[in-house]
């Protein structure tokens, strides 16, 4: 199946997709986890309600759910973003770590770290820790400024 | 108009039994009755949002059994008001609004005005406090321009001396809407002061049945079973018929002898029953002699009692009376209490009048 896929669908081995393809299976997990958690959140009452004031249950999905659920989509996106930034293991196993071609931010560090050029790892190191930082500091301002959800 | 007619439905172990009634444009229906009797059940069967098994709800003569909520047109307000979170009061009524049929943008503007919340529009609101958060709860489900207004419990996230204001502008409240929208409401509580202040006509339920339903005045002066007059803290005795005359009936409560006016008539073969006295209708005296005129030629009972306790509900005070084997409550004021010397431990004298005794016959089951 695999092989099938990768010869007459999409390439993945050695290849940009390859990085999406690990970096989802990685960071979907967290993502659903976090999106249940929010949803959960949001009482059923408020569809209810939103029924008898004439929305159908479609429409009590998209006009009420989903906009109370707005800060809690947009921060699990952020917090799954910045997960998949860091990710190496699965990335390395699927996409390889060819120059120019797979090299995601910790395979660059990986790579400079290999070829002793600790100058880059320390920059690079320095941007990843930059990026998780504001990162964790936009998420905390989006999830907990006093929002119920 | 709304007609609910042989009603039944289930919601888990729960169910509601064969509900029947029947609410005019224009006046209020207090449903009344313990925790878990069923009355948010039935608020919600009435709404569209609880499957019914069984039975018709009718509303302006349309059958809505079992069409959608959101083709029933019921105002529906529940009990944590479930205003839609990171929105404005005014995103809540207009989503609402933008839904209605026939309302006309001015006819907003007066139920805002109405409900006085015109400086609340631009609050979000989880910034509002719980008594404003009813307001516009009760507006969002006006600015829909429902047939029917159905309030689960409004002051039952209050604090006593809020609940007890808005309580009294809740009635003032309910009274203009009638005026203004001339619509059928339904009232869920359990507090029978807020049941009095608000509604023209009450429903006793208990475990997912009506017991009692009537006009306030007429359910207050004659309970049909033990649990309505119970539920309405009235003292119920066990007793059983001891004789009958034309004009009354002897009745022994546990070794004491009641005398009772009859007035309905009470058939020849019950024996066991059920005695009713008001709370209020119980006068204590320290001596035999302390009554006034108008007991004198009265048909009255005088039974010799101590007093148990005596102690403040609300503004009131309460006594209990150890009568024979029976214990009686009395409500008096507390400076009666001081006025008489009543003291828990001292000898009373308990007056009740024998058109104030009341009479169930008690049926198999044990209950009136």
């Amino acid at each position: 199946m695999g092989s099938f896929i990768n010869e007459n669908v999409i390439r993945f081995v050695f290849e940009v997709p390859g990085i999406v393809l690990a970096q989802f299976a990685v960071v979907s997990v967290m993502a659903i986890k976090m999106l249940k958690e929010t949803f959960d959140g949001i009482s059923p009452r408020y569809e209810k309600v939103a029924r008898t004031l004439g929305y159908t249950e479609l429409e009590a999905f998209f006009f009420i759910t989903l906009p109370a659920a707005k800060r809690g989509i947009l921060g699990a996106a952020l917090l799954s973003w910045a997960r998949a930034l860091g990710e190496f293991g699965a990335t390395i196993m699927l996409a390889g770590t060819m120059r120019f071609k797979t090299e995601t931010l910790p395979v660059a560090i990986y790579l400079n770290l290999a070829a002793g050029n600790l100058g880059g790892v320390a920059t690079l190191s320095i941007i990843l820790l930059l990026v998780s930082c504001t990162t964790q500091m936009v998420v905390r301002k989006l999830l907990y400024r006093g929002f119920a959800p | 108009m709304i007609v609910v007619s042989e009603l039944n439905a289930r919601r888990g172990a729960f169910s509601l039994k064969n509900i029947n009634l029947e609410v005019q444009k224009g006046s209020t229906m207090v449903i009344i009755g313990p925790n878990g009797c069923g009355k948010t059940t039935l608020l919600e069967c009435i709404a569209g949002l609880q499957k019914v098994d069984s039975g018709n709800i009718i509303i302006d003569g349309v059958d809505v059994t079992h069409l959608p909520p959101e083709k029933r047109g019921v105002g529906y307000v529940p009990a944590d008001y479930a205003l839609f979170p990171n929105m404005t009061a005014w995103k809540n009524i207009w989503i609402a609004f933008k839904k209605s049929k026939g309302l006309e943008l001015n006819d907003l503007y007066k139920i805002i005005r109405l409900l006085q919340i015109n400086d609340l529009l631009n609050k979000r609101v989880e910034c509002l406090s719980s008594g404003q958060k009813q307001r516009v709860a009760i507006a969002r489900a006006l600015a829909l321009k429902p047939s029917t207004l159905l309030l689960d419990e409004p002051c039952s996230a209050l604090d006593p001396p809020t609940k007890e204001a808005f309580r009294r502008g809740v009635s003032d409240l309910l009274k203009e809407i009638f005026h203004e929208f001339d619509i059928p409401v339904l009232y869920v509580t359990h507090d029978l002061l807020e049941a009095t202040a608000v509604g023209d006509k009450i429903a006793l339920m208990n475990h997912g049945r009506i017991e009692q339903v009537g006009p306030i005045n007429e359910v207050f002066e004659s309970p049909r079973s033990k649990f309505v007059a119970e539920f309405l803290g009235f003292n119920v005795l066990n007793g059983r018929v001891i004789s009958s005359f034309t004009t009354g009936i002897l009745i022994d409560i546990g070794g004491v002898v009641l005398n009772a006016e009859c007035q309905g008539g009470l058939s020849e073969d019950v024996r066991d029953v059920f005695v009713v006295i008001k709370p209020q209708d119980v006068v204590l005296l320290p001596t035999k002699e302390g009554l006034g005129l108008k007991w004198r030629n009265c048909h009255c009972n005088i039974l010799s009692g101590v007093a148990r306790r005596i102690y403040l509900e609300g503004s009131t005070a309460k006594a209990e009376v150890e009568v024979g084997d029976v214990v009686l409550k009395a409500t008096l004021s507390l400076e009666y209490f001081d006025e008489f010397d009543i003291k828990p431990g001292r000898e009373v004298f308990v007056y009740i009048r024998a058109s104030k005794v009341q009479v169930i016959p008690r049926t198999k089951t044990g209950e009136g």
